[in-house]
């Protein structure tokens, strides 16, 4: 992801998929942990009308730790840390000459870090409802670069309220699992507030081997802050911004607890962010 | 098998930090021979010193050796700088041209040469153009500029039919040759007016200097809208 905003909103795409399960809360002393590598590389982006510009090529990349650890049968304890952000753009060559006619940057730092619990309202005949608030915590960059719009952070402090709907279910002895979820982003420094929708489909391809998950996410704002492009400091997509946004993951368990999952995201639509897909690829432990 | 997968990731992890990749900017245009301060008429025995600029196939001014000619030297002669000396009455070709590499330019425009009179120059006071978006962002409008008495300033004078989009960040303007690069370009500067007539002054700038108008969002890296400057 490029800049600043998008970092922050599409840490709630990785958050999402990390939140795999997630109305499932872990046992006491049970948890899921898993480092990830994540990569965007952007050469457009949604403009506030919706329609897709071009932009110089942008590349974000992070190292990233999620966990969910099972502070008791009903509360679970979620960090995700990205620590190592990098957010590049291409230099700029000319075409007729070679000649360099911008030169590239880059900026290294730490990104937003989010903390949050996650609680089991209920878990009863495969269905399964939890809540989760998240913290979002502006530990990155704000301001980075020639101009100010290297960000790894968006220097507010939000508060995410989830609530999380599951059910697990077979068709023709394949077994899956539904989730939906909504959650209100409550946004600071004049950032605007944010609905997010999920639906996510998951099924055993192989069994206790292999998942294959298949996600839609939305984010909508309330247009009620005051930050926009003129206000933001450079920052290229500094508030209201919104998409719907489609998944897939698959993930490989090695023996019981060790595997590796592959992941791509794009959006369907979007205002006011970039445009490519993603990538993330990292290995998990999971202690059932 | 952790390590395994620790190699994978770390070697990815040094992949992405080691460098910074190249976007190609298709900035070509035809090079061009300018001559910035172009006269009709000049009186005996005055003399007239032309200016000329060479703008390569990127639009940026480079030196160039300049070839000067006049069909009549019973008229008028000009030297190897481009001084020009009216000698009779009459009408005379005066022609500048450079070779640079294989390519050729020149620019060739009659001059009048009056027993009395004064200096006429031809260049316009003013030019004109309409500003357009060439992104999905809105920006549109018309622009005058002008020059200023005694001053080589500029007023670049924008219209209140003007409108432009405040969604993007760190949108600057600037006076460009070359419509899609801002290399060798002059920053006017950020856009502060987003609706209605406005005026920018252009220090120490002939108005032949620049042919575009260029609107260019700078963290994105790209034009945003253009206007080019006309007679």
């Amino acid at each position: 992801m490029t800049i600043k905003k998008s970092i922050a909103t599409l840490a709630i795409i990785i958050l999402g998929f990390q939140f795999s399960f997630s109305q499932w809360t872990k046992d006491k002393g049970k948890g899921y942990y898993k480092v990830s590598a994540w990569y965007l590389e952007s050469d457009e982006h949604y403009t506030d009308t919706g329609d897709k510009d071009p932009n110089a090529t942008r590349t974000n990349f992070n190292f990233n730790f999620y966990g969910q650890y099972g502070l008791t049968k009903k509360w679970d304890l979620i960090a995700y840390i990205p620590f190592f952000s990098r957010t590049t753009q291409n230099d700029a060559v000319s075409g007729t000459t070679g000649q360099v006619l911008t030169e590239g940057e880059a900026v290294n730092s730490i990104g937003d870090i989010d903390l949050g619990v996650n609680y089991g309202i209920f878990n009863k005949n495969s269905w399964a409802l939890s809540a989760s608030l998240k913290l979002g915590l502006p530990t990155g960059k704000s301001e980075g670069g020639s101009d100010g719009s290297f960000q790894t952070g968006d220097g507010e402090f939000n508060q995410l309220l989830q609530l999380n709907l599951g059910k697990s279910f077979k068709v023709y002895h394949q077994s899956f699992y539904g989730k939906l979820y909504f959650g209100f982003n409550n946004r600071t420094n004049d950032f605007s507030d944010q609905l997010t929708t999920g639906l996510e489909l998951g099924t055993q391809l192989i069994k206790d081997k292999f998942w294959l998950i298949g996600r839609l996410n939305t984010v909508q704002s309330l247009h009620n802050g005051s930050l926009n492009a003129q206000n933001s400091q450079g920052s290229i997509f500094a508030n209201n911004i919104e998409y719907v946004g489609l998944g897939a993951e698959v993930s490989y368990y090695i023996t019981k607890k060790l595997g590796f999952s592959l992941n791509y995201s794009s959006l369907l639509s979007g205002k006011i962010i970039a445009a490519n897909p993603s990538f993330s690829a990292g290995v998990f432990l999971d202690v059932k | 098998m952790i390590r395994k997968y620790t190699f994978l990731l770390v070697s990815f992890f040094l992949l992405q930090t080691s460098c910074i990749g190249e976007d190609i900017v298709n900035d070509f245009i035809e090079p061009e021979l300018r001559i910035l301060n172009p006269i009709s008429s000049l009186p005996v025995p005055e003399t007239f010193q032309f200016n000329t600029a060479y703008f390569n196939n990127i639009g940026i001014e480079e030196e160039a050796t300049i070839t000067w000619s006049s069909s009549n030297l019973d008229i008028a002669t000009i030297d190897t700088s481009g001084l020009l000396t009216a000698i009779s009455e009459g009408v005379t070709t005066i022609s500048a041209s450079t070779q640079e590499n294989d390519i050729f330019l020149e620019q060739s425009f009659p001059v009048t040469i009056t027993e009395d009179g004064t200096v006429v120059i031809i260049e316009p006071a003013v030019k004109s153009g309409t500003i357009v978006t060439t992104s999905s962002y809105l920006l549109t409008g018309t622009f005058t500029l002008e020059e200023q008495e005694n001053s080589n300033n500029l007023l670049l004078s924008v219209n209140s039919d003007y409108q432009a989009t405040t969604s993007l960040p760190g949108l600057y303007l600037y006076l460009t040759n070359n419509p899609n690069s801002i290399s060798g370009a002059y920053s006017v500067g950020p856009v502060s007016v987003f609706n209605g007539a406005h005026d920018y002054t252009i220090p120490e700038t002939n108005i032949n200097d620049y042919t575009y108008l260029l609107y260019w969002c700078q963290p994105f890296g790209v034009k945003v809208g253009t206007g080019e400057i006309l007679d």
